[in-house]
C-alpha cells in the first residue's frame, strides 16, 4: 500500500477539493454516498492505485483519504450538507469560527493556530490507518489568508511530524493582471518563502490562465469559480491518474520529485493540459496524439502565464491518458524536439519522460468540457516560470516601500522582519532561475 | 442563511466573494477594506442590479451600519459590487496609480535588489549547488567545450565583414533568410561571450530594428534586424530575391 492523503485548505483549496473528489469518484465508479456504482464488483482502476486515494470501511463503503480545513465554516458546510455529505466522515471536515480575512498572519499565527492541534490530530489518525503512507497532496491558494497562512503552517508542521514523506502542492497563484485582494502580493511572498523549504513539488495554477481557457476554449463568457475549479480538477486528476490507476510514470509521489526537480528549491513545474474543448467544438477536432502534444507547447494551454520559448527546460514529463499508443507518442515527441522553440539547459541532462495511463478522462454530468478519448498533461520544469514571481515581487515592493497595510500583519503578532526576510528569499529564487539559464554553449539557435 | 456570491471590484482588485446575509453593513465595510485597501470612511459603494447591466445605485449612506444587515439590502446573487475610493490621501493614491501601472505594463523593475555578495552568502542557492557539484562553468569539461565552441565561432566571424551579403540557415532546417551584415562583434546586452553578427534582413523575419535592450548597433526597420551566432552566417553573392509569390506578376507584365 502506498497511501496519499489529500489536504484541502481554505476556500479555494476546499472548492477545488470538491471538484477533484467528484471526478475521482466518477473515475473509480464510486457513488456520492461512497458505495460502488450499480453493476460494479470492485472499484475501477487497479486495487493498488485505488487504495492510494480511498480507504475501505468494513461495510463496503469507500472513504476518500482527504481532509478539509477552513477557518470559517460556510464553505465546508456546503460539503456537510451537499450531495457528497455521506462520502466523508465528519471528522475529515475541520472548520473554525472566524476566518483569516485575507491575512497570512491570521492564518499562520493567530486564528490558524487555534485549530492546528485539531488538524494534526485528525491527520495523525488518518496516517495511522495507512500501511505505507507516501505523503500528502495539498490544494490551497497563495493569495488569500487561510490557504497561504494556515497552508504553510501545516506544511511546516508536517515536515516536523512526518519527516521525509513527500509533500506536493497544487497552488492557486495570483494572476498577473487581476488582483483579487490588495494584500495578495504580501500573502503570496510570505507563504512562498515559508513553503520553499517544506514542499517537494509545487504545481502552480494562475486563475487568469484558467479564466482565459474557459473563455476561449470553452466559450464561457463570464467564468465563475465553479467553471475554473472544474477545469483545475481535470488537470489535477490527470496529474494524479498515474498514482490512482496503475500507470507507468510518476506512480509514486517521490517520482515526481525525482523526474522533475533537479534541485530542491527549483520545484515549480509548469503544467499544461490538452485538449480543453467545449462540446460544440469537440466534433470538429481530430485530437490526435500529435495535436494534443503540440498543444501543450502553446501558451494558451498553460496553467501559468509565462513564455517557455524564452526559457530553458530542465525536465519534462508527458502524462497521457486514454486511447494512446506508444508509437504515436514517440513520433509526436520527435516532432517537438526538432522544433527549435524547445531549448534545454546545457549543463544538466534533460529528457522527455513519458507516462501512459489507459484510463481516459471522465466527464461530470454538468461539465463544460467535452467527452474525449485521450488527453495529455505536461509537467515541465522550465526557467520561464520565474516570470510568475517577478510581477508579484514588484507589487510587493511598491507596497512595502510605503509599509502599506503592514500594520494588519504586525497587529496579528507577526514581526515586520519577516517581510524583508521573505522578500530576500524570493529575490534569491529569481536569481536562482537566472543561474539555471546561465552557462549555455553558443548555439545555432540563438537569436535576438 | 446561506452565503451568496458577488463580484466585488475596485480600481485595484476584482474577485468573486462570498457574502453572508447576516453580516451588518459595518462588518461588510470592514471586509471590503481588507480586500480593497480602502478604509470604510472612504468607500463609495455601488450595487449593480445584475452582473450584466450598468444599472446601479449607491449604497445609502444614511442607513445605520450597525443594525442594517446585508439581507436588508436586496442584493441580487452573483451581481457586481463596485467600491470607489474617495480618499485624497496622497500616499494611497500614489500606490494605487503605481499598482495599476504595474498591472497593465509588463512588470517594470523590482525595487528590492539582491546584490551578488549577499546572494553568495545565502545557503542552498543554485549557484552554490552548481559550484559544489561542479556543474556548468564550474565543470572543467564544460568550460573546455565551451571555449572550443567560442574559438570556432570567432574564427568564422573573422571572415565576416560589415556590408557582406549573407544567407542565414540552420543545419537542422531547410529554410533560410537573406540579408546584409551590419555588425560583427560583442554584444554585452545579450551576454559577454563570443561574437555576434547583426544582420539587416531583406524581409521582416527578424526580431528588432538593429538595437537590443536600448543599445543601437545599426539601424533598420522594425523586425528586419537580427542578432545571430556566426555558425549560421554564410557570406557570398546572395542578391536580394524579388518577392514573387505565385507567378501572377509576370503574367501582368
Amino acid at each position: 500500500m502506498r497511501e496519499v492523503i489529500s489536504v484541502n485548505v481554505g476556500q479555494a483549496g476546499c472548492q477545488i477539493g470538491n471538484a477533484c473528489w467528484e471526478l475521482y469518484c466518477l473515475e473509480h465508479g464510486i457513488t456520492p454516498d461512497g458505495y460502488l456504482q450499480d453493476g460494479l464488483t470492485k472499484p475501477k482502476g487497479g486495487e493498488e492505485g485505488f487504495s492510494t486515494f480511498f480507504s475501505e470501511t468494513g461495510a463496503g463503503k469507500y472513504v476518500p483519504r482527504a481532509l478539509y480545513v477552513d477557518l470559517e465554516p460556510n464553505v465546508v458546510d456546503e460539503v456537510r450538507t451537499g450531495k457528497y455529505k455521506n462520502l466523508f466522515h465528519p471528522e475529515q471536515l475541520i472548520t473554525g469560527k472566524e476566518d483569516a480575512a485575507n491575512n497570512y498572519a491570521r492564518g499562520h499565527y493567530t486564528v490558524g493556530r487555534q485549530i492546528l492541534d485539531d488538524v494534526l490530530d485528525r491527520v495523525r489518525k488518518m496516517a495511522d490507518q495507512c500501511d505505507g503512507l507516501q505523503g500528502f497532496l495539498f490544494t490551497h491558494s497563495l493569495g488569500g489568508g487561510t490557504g497561504s497562512g494556515l497552508g504553510s503552517l501545516l506544511l511546516e508542521q508536517f515536515s516536523n511530524d512526518y519527516g521525509k514523506k513527500a509533500k506536493l502542492e497544487f497552488a492557486v497563484y495570483p494572476a498577473p493582471q487581476v488582483t483579487t485582494s490588495v494584500v495578495e502580493p504580501y500573502n503570496t511572498v510570505l507563504t512562498t518563502h515559508t513553503t520553499l523549504e517544506n514542499a517537494d513539488c509545487t504545481f502552480m495554477v494562475d486563475n487568469e490562465a484558467i479564466y482565459d481557457m474557459c473563455r476561449k476554449n470553452l466559450g464561457i463568457a463570464r467564468p465563475s469559480f465553479d467553471n475554473l475549479n472544474s477545469l483545475i480538477a481535470q488537470v489535477i486528476s490527470s496529474v494524479t491518474a498515474s498514482l490512482r490507476f496503475d500507470g507507468s510514470l510518476n506512480v509514486d509521489l517521490n517520482e515526481f520529485q525525482t523526474n522533475l526537480v533537479p534541485y530542491p528549491r527549483i520545484h515549480f513545474p509548469l503544467v499544461s493540459y490538452a485538449p480543453v474543448l467545449s462540446k460544440s467544438r469537440a466534433n470538429h477536432e481530430a485530437n490526435s496524439v500529435a495535436e494534443i502534444t503540440a498543444a501543450c507547447f502553446e501558451p494558451g494551454n498553460q496553467m501559468v502565464k509565462c513564455d517557455p520559448r524564452l526559457g530553458k527546460y530542465m525536465a519534462t514529463c508527458l502524462l497521457y491518458r486514454g486511447d494512446v499508443v506508444n508509437r504515436d507518442v514517440q513520433k509526436a515527441v520527435a516532432t517537438i524536439k526538432s522544433k527549435k522553440t524547445v531549448q534545454l539547459v546545457d549543463w544538466c541532462p534533460t529528457g522527455f519522460k513519458i507516462g501512459i495511463c489507459y484510463q481516459k478522462p471522465s466527464r461530470p454530468p454538468n461539465s463544460d468540457l467535452a467527452e474525449v478519448n485521450r488527453a495529455v498533461c505536461m509537467l515541465s520544469n522550465t526557467t520561464a516560470i520565474a516570470d510568475a514571481w517577478q510581477k508579484i515581487d514588484r507589487k510587493f515592493d511598491l507596497m512595502y516601500k510605503k509599509r502599506a497595510f503592514v500594520h494588519w500583519y504586525v497587529s496579528e503578532g507577526m514581526e515586520e522582519g519577516e517581510f524583508a526576510e521573505a522578500r530576500e528569499d524570493l529575490a534569491a529564487l529569481e536569481r536562482d532561475y537566472i543561474e539555471l539559464g546561465a552557462d549555455s554553449f553558443p548555439e545555432e539557435e540563438e537569436e535576438y | 442563511m446561506e452565503d451568496f456570491t458577488v463580484h466585488l471590484t475596485s480600481d485595484l482588485t476584482s474577485s468573486e466573494r462570498r457574502l453572508s446575509p447576516d453580516w451588518t453593513v459595518e462588518y461588510f465595510k470592514h471586509r471590503v477594506e481588507l480586500i480593497t485597501g480602502i478604509p470604510p470612511e472612504f468607500q463609495k459603494i455601488w450595487i449593480y442590479r445584475t452582473n450584466q447591466s450598468n444599472d446601479r445605485h449607491e449604497l445609502d449612506n444614511s442607513l445605520d451600519v450597525k443594525t442594517t444587515h446585508l439581507d436588508d439590502l436586496n442584493i441580487s446573487p452573483s451581481t457586481r459590487i463596485h467600491v470607489e475610493n474617495t480618499s485624497s490621501d496622497p500616499d494611497l493614491l500614489e500606490l494605487q496609480k503605481e499598482l495599476l501601472e504595474s498591472n497593465s505594463s509588463n512588470g517594470g523593475e523590482e525595487l528590492f535588489k539582491l546584490n551578488e555578495q549577499r546572494y553568495d552568502e545565502l545557503p542552498n542557492t543554485v549557484k552554490k549547488w552548481k559550484k559544489e557539484s561542479k556543474l556548468g562553468r564550474y565543470d572543467p569539461k564544460f568550460r573546455e567545450q565551451k571555449e572550443k565552441l567560442l574559438r570556432e565561432s570567432d574564427e568564422i566571424a573573422d571572415n565576416i565583414s560589415v556590408d557582406d551579403r549573407c544567407k542565414l540557415s540552420n543545419k537542422s532546417s531547410s529554410s533560410f533568410r537573406l540579408g546584409t551584415v551590419r555588425y560583427v562583434g560583442k554584444i554585452p546586452e545579450i551576454n559577454d561571450e563570443g561574437t555576434w553578427v547583426g544582420v539587416e534582413l531583406d524581409e521582416p523575419f527578424g526580431k528588432n530594428d538593429g538595437s537590443i535592450k536600448g543599445k543601437r548597433y545599426f539601424t533598420c526597420r522594425q523586425n528586419y534586424g537580427s542578432f545571430v551566432r556566426p555558425f549560421v552566417v554564410e557570406t557570398g553573392d546572395f542578391p536580394p530575391e524579388t518577392l514573387n509569390l505565385d507567378g501572377s506578376d509576370e503574367d501582368e507584365l
